[in-house]
């Protein structure tokens, strides 16, 4: 049976069956993109249409996750791209950061009082508050739980950079709940 | 013969392990290497806890119901969408 020639009967199994359950991560991830949930939408929407057209490229059984995060990871830049009215890059190109990669990881001592206290909503704040690509880096691996492998081709970046991406991201976010912690120990110090 | 103890790689490779991308070997290596050391051991444990909190604390949206069941209907109503 050739792969082009799928009947819609079995593009929907396939559609129903492995490409739907991904919906909730996929939406979670759109959303943490654009913090719009008109937007993020769209952007889930336009990622299944894409998945659908695209259906005999994909394996049953295999990666229904990753593939779906790396359709709307290039649906988002395009959205980016025809809209952004402004030059700059954001995107997912490397960050250079100035040689801070070597610097000795940041710990947090998460028992502290006012940090066990942190409520969902700030941590979620914390993390929104990251450049997008290091955002993204935390959400891929932290909370998805992606392989650096799946990383690389989400983002389109190699294996080394997600590695040296993800360390910058997490002493980003480890800083931002120090933040938080400290304002909040304050706060109550009064 | 061991090799000496270097905090900074031993960092790395734990940062490593937690993500899930060394071997049982490797590992098993690892979790020997961390006892050697108080100072690396301790990193380990906070790294460990900071990654359990954030997996846990960080707020997740779920698709909203109403939209993913007309997303469904799109497709089940078109004849081919290609
Ligand atoms: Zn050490």
């Amino acid at each position: 049976m050739s792969k082009d020639k799928l009947t819609k009967l079995e593009k929907d199994k396939i559609f129903n069956g492995e490409l739907i359950p991904q919906a909730d991560a996929l939406y979670n991830f759109a959303y943490s993109l654009v913090f719009e949930e008109a937007r993020a939408q769209d952007l889930v929407q336009e990622a299944y249409l894409k998945a659908y057209r695209f259906i005999h490229s994909f394996e049953p059984g295999s990666n229904a996750k990753a593939w779906l995060f790396q359709i709307l990871k290039n649906a988002f830049i395009n959205e980016y791209r025809k809209k952004s009215r402004q030059p700059q890059k954001v995107d997912f190109e490397d960050f250079k950061d100035k040689n801070q990669l070597e610097k000795q990881s940041i710990s947090i001592d998460i028992e502290q009082d006012v940090y066990t206290h942190m409520i969902g909503d700030e941590i979620t704040s914390a993390l929104n508050s990251l450049p997008v690509d290091f955002r993204v880096a935390i959400i891929l691996s932290d909370i998805e739980g992606f392989t650096y492998e799946e990383i690389a081709k989400i983002t389109d970046i190699p294996i080394g950079t997600v590695r040296s991406r993800l360390f910058r991201a997490r002493n980003l976010m480890k800083e931002q709940l120090r933040e938080y912690a400290k304002e909040k120990g304050f706060k109550e110090l009064r | 013969m061991r090799k000496s103890h270097n905090c900074k790689d031993v960092v790395s490779q734990f940062n490593l392990m937690l993500d899930g991308e060394l071997n049982p070997k490797e590992e098993q290596n690892m979790m020997c290497e961390l006892q050697r050391c108080m100072h690396c051991l301790q990193e380990y444990n906070l790294e460990e806890k900071y990654r359990k909190f954030i997996q846990e604390r960080v707020q997740k949206k779920s698709c909203p119901s109403s939209f993913l069941s007309s997303l469904k209907n799109k497709f089940e109503q078109s004849k081919d969408i290609d």
